[in-house]
């Protein structure tokens, strides 16, 4: 066999090897922005949604905070001119995908669509949690809806596809975290 | 392989092919790099909102000058919930009395107002040169 042609097939070879490699690093690079990407905006608009709704916590006649636990958060208060409900919840179950750890997170309440009729919305998150507080401050944790000042929302999202592998062979999701201590001024007067 | 030139060429190739590649990593250094910059940049404002909320409750005056002297301190802000990864920062609280605003005030000596700049440093901010991001408020207090 000619030398010279086997030369050529292995460095051909080594090209093409590369090439695949390269290729492949610039899939992998940009879907992993893509989906740090997409999470990032999920979290923004849920993180919107949660702030506007705590404005009404405390407002209007007959407001009351419903019912907490770990899993709800429904209060009643004014707003557009009628008393009206919204409630956060986080259910158990997920869409069947690849992370086992998304959940669920269904907001009811009023939309504004033109009708301001109540709404269900379902999100997709990995973590939702609320602690209301007997304080400003946020240290003591209130165990009745009469006493609450302020309340602690937890909200974690992650992508629905992982994004690589960790190194002890689980995979790794693009996360995005966010949480506020709201003192909604009608609960502080 | 005939003669010399075809080395050449080969080898100029595969140096072109190699110089693509260093700058098609480049570039996706420079995009996670940015991605984490601003994850940290999203949880120092995180952190410094909070701090400035904080103080923006309190309502009386020793509260207030007890809470700024625990500072500066390191938070450790939790980035995933089901991990132990965190990102450590810095935060400092200057104050400064404001004499100048007393002058709208027609009987001011039971009023302090202070000016309150709440600076939160991170190494991995500006690019990974380090970096601080900065809020401030305003305090007024009323000592009857």
């Amino acid at each position: 066999m000619n030398m010279g042609y086997v030369i050529s097939v292995i460095i051909g070879g080594l090209f093409l090897i590369s090439a695949v490699v390269l290729k492949n690093n610039i899939f992998k690079s940009s879907h992993e922005t893509t989906f740090h990407l997409v999470t990032n905006n999920e979290i923004d608009n849920i993180r919107q949604i949660i702030s506007h709704d705590m404005r009404h916590v405390g407002f209007g006649r007959n407001n009351e905070i419903v019912q907490f636990n770990d899993s709800t958060f429904h209060f009643r208060a004014a707003a557009d001119g009628e008393l009206r409900d919204f409630s956060w919840t986080i259910l158990p179950n997920g869409p069947s995908g690849s992370n086992p750890s998304l959940r669920f997170l269904e907001r009811t309440g009023p939309a504004h669509d033109g009708t301001l009729n109540q709404q269900t919305y379902t999100f997709t998150v990995s973590h939702f949690r609320v602690v209301p507080f007997q304080d400003e401050l946020g240290t003591v944790v209130s165990t009745s809806t009469e006493e609450v000042r302020s309340i602690w929302i937890e909200l974690e999202v992650m992508s629905a596809e992982p994004i690589g592998t960790n190194s002890d062979g689980t995979f790794q999701y693009a996360t995005s975290r966010w949480n506020k201590l709201f003192r909604p001024h009608n609960l502080n007067i | 392989m005939s003669d010399y030139s075809d080395l050449i060429i080969l080898m100029g190739a595969i140096v072109i092919f190699m110089l693509l590649g260093l700058q098609a990593n480049r570039y996706m250094l420079n995009n996670s790099a940015t991605t984490t910059h601003s994850e940290v940049e999203y949880y120092a404002l995180i952190v410094n909102q909070e701090i400035v909320e904080n103080i923006r409750v309190i309502s009386d005056e020793s509260a207030f000058h007890s809470y700024v002297s625990s500072f500066p301190t390191t938070v450790n802000y939790q980035t995933r919930i089901a991990d132990l990864n965190f990102i450590p920062f810095e935060v400092t609280v200057a104050t400064q009395q404001m004499h100048e605003a007393h002058a709208t005030f027609e009987d001011v000596s039971d009023i302090s107002s202070y000016h309150i700049t709440v600076t939160v440093t991170s190494e991995f901010l500006n690019n990974g040169a380090g970096g601080s991001v900065s809020l401030s408020t305003a305090k007024s207090f009323l000592s009857i």
